[in-house]
């Protein structure tokens, strides 16, 4: 297993009253696999994400990644952002380079690897370019491909096709879905968007809209690369779609 | 994508705006109209001086001018010009090595900001001139008070702007650099400080500003050198068009001081203006 997450409990204080955001969550994924976290706002996914990259502490339960037991962050867990969190003082390559310069990888070793992302990702020749000059696709692309720089064993991602237009949105997911199969890494991602989630996923694990819990756990099988039609891909999107109408009534239940 | 940045366009438009650097309406071609403000202002200079018909009250124009061009030969005048920006200088780094790590502290640090914050408001209400008669009191007449009016009214200015600065770095930076490995130093020096250099030159730009503002008001009182001080016997001399020329020449440097700082954060923030 790859990613093991174990009896994550998570609580917030809410105006005096304890909310519990997490109860007692357990999931694994395991090696190569793209495992998608579905669920309504609120539902806690993306404090389970949060938990799982170290940025915030559980109240109980372990992570392990490859077997070893985390609890801050590290260059272990890449994690792409939904604002994508390039640094804008930074140009395209300095901000691929930046972690492989953190973790000490040798300057030509540093540039050989920012050449193959680079050309990856199809961002050949734009190395040089401010953050602020690049179109949403690309700012994307660069984030995946940062991400990827410093050779993470699990690559977590927030909602990174969160704000843009449908057109777009389906564009960065086939371009996330080419860059994935180039390199098939373990894939933690939390969306609210069906579709999404099937054209990803290997599997599909649905949270319920209250109290934290995890409602199922969907294996997708497709064939890749997917497409968004067919009789088998609208049956999941049916099933996923009953399961987050029943999330969500969870949610609404006092 | 939740677009901190907005349109590169726009951002670039709304940086030329704040520097000064687009004439309003003017499109991206350099606008010729501030001829046109500086004639209009030229021909009420002309015709009030017609009117009062007196050197002493008001000289034209181009006597001002001609005192201009006598007073930026004059050595003496060249001399205590000197004086005075050595002044602003020192009191202007003072405001800088002060301001700076404690606008950092106070950014990053609530409880820090906490403690100091009710100071430094408390402080800066007092008028910035009402400091000058103690501050001959610490340090006597000449460079101590000046440089003290100079560092303690732009101290504040740099605080503020760096607070600004700090606290508008988005949390997905830090933890960006977390993820990505970096330790405490590293975030200080690889996100905190690039990401707030912006923010301290425009506290630089005000702090400048405010000190060049107060030091030659300052030097009216405390000093036996320096610009202001020049100024002041130019008008006990009665020599108006002298005392309007170097309120020219006082302007012209204020306005060098500004681009020159425009220029700096140009060249170190240089990627808020790569088109």
């Amino acid at each position: 297993m790859k990613l093991e997450v174990r009896g994550i409990h998570k609580q917030y204080a809410n105006a005096g009253a304890p909310h519990t955001v997490l109860s007692d969550v357990s999931l694994t994924v395991g090696e190569g696999q793209y495992v998608t976290l579905l669920g309504p706002s609120g539902c806690g996914k993306t404090t389970l994400l949060n938990i799982v990259a170290g940025f915030i502490a559980a109240d109980r339960g372990t992570i392990r990644v490859a077997e070893r037991e985390v609890s801050k962050p590290g260059p272990d867990r890449g994690f792409i952002f939904q604002s994508y969190a390039l640094f804008p003082w930074m140009s395209l390559a300095d901000n691929v380079r930046y972690p492989m310069k953190r973790q000490g990888v040798p300057k030509d070793e540093r540039e050989k690897r920012l050449d193959d992302l680079l050309s990856m990702a199809r961002l050949d020749g734009k190395g040089h370019l401010y953050p602020h000059q690049l179109s949403g696709g690309m700012k994307q692309r660069t984030a995946v491909v940062r991400a990827l720089a410093g050779r993470p064993q699990v690559l977590l991602m927030d909602e990174p096709f969160g704000a843009v237009d449908f057109q777009m949105r389906l564009m960065m997911q086939e371009e996330m879905e080419r860059l994935w199969l180039k390199n098939r890494t373990t894939v933690l991602m939390v969306t609210h968007d069906v579709q999404e989630a099937i054209y990803m996923s290997d599997r599909v694990i649905v949270m319920s809209g209250h109290g934290g819990r995890i409602m199922a756990d969907l294996p997708i099988d497709l064939p890749r690369p997917r497409e968004r039609r067919g009789e088998i891909y609208h049956q999941y999107e049916d099933q996923l779609i009953d399961l987050l109408q029943q999330a969500f009534v969870d949610g609404e239940r006092p | 994508m939740a677009d901190s940045e907005g349109s590169a366009a726009a951002r670039v438009r709304d940086r030329e705006i704040l520097d000064g650097t687009r004439v309003l309406g003017g499109g991206r071609k350099r606008s010729w109209w501030w001829l046109l403000s500086i004639a209009i202002v030229f021909a009420i200079w002309q015709f009030a001086a017609y009117s009062y018909d007196s050197v002493l009250l008001m000289p034209p124009p181009l006597d001002a001018l001609a005192a201009l061009w006598r007073a930026v030969r004059d050595p003496e005048i060249l001399l205590n010009m000197g004086i005075t920006i050595k002044r602003v200088l020192i009191g202007f780094s003072i405001a800088m090595l002060i301001g700076v790590p404690l606008g950092y502290l106070m950014g990053y640090s609530q409880r820090a900001s906490a403690v100091i914050d009710p100071l430094i408001n408390t402080l800066r209400q007092i008028p910035i001139m009402a400091w000058v008669p103690l501050s001959i009191v610490w340090f006597g007449l000449g460079d101590g008070p000046t440089i003290f009016i100079i560092a303690f009214v732009g101290v504040f200015a740099v605080i503020l702007s760096t607070i600004a600065g700090v606290r508008s770095i988005p949390k997905d930076y830090y933890d960006a650099a977390r993820s990505m490995g970096a330790g405490r130093l590293q975030i200080l020096t690889n996100v905190i400080l690039p990401a707030t250099v912006p923010d301290i030159i425009t506290g630089a730009r005000l702090a400048l500003g405010a000190g060049w503002g107060s030091v030659i008001c300052a030097e009216f009182i405390a000093t036996s050198a320096g610009f202001g001080y020049v100024m002041v016997r130019a008008q006990t001399q009665l020599e108006t068009g002298t005392l309007m020329a170097l309120m020219l020449m006082a302007a012209l440097v204020g306005f060098t001081i500004d681009r020159g700082l425009i220029k700096l954060n140009h060249s170190l923030a240089k990627w808020r203006f790569a088109e």
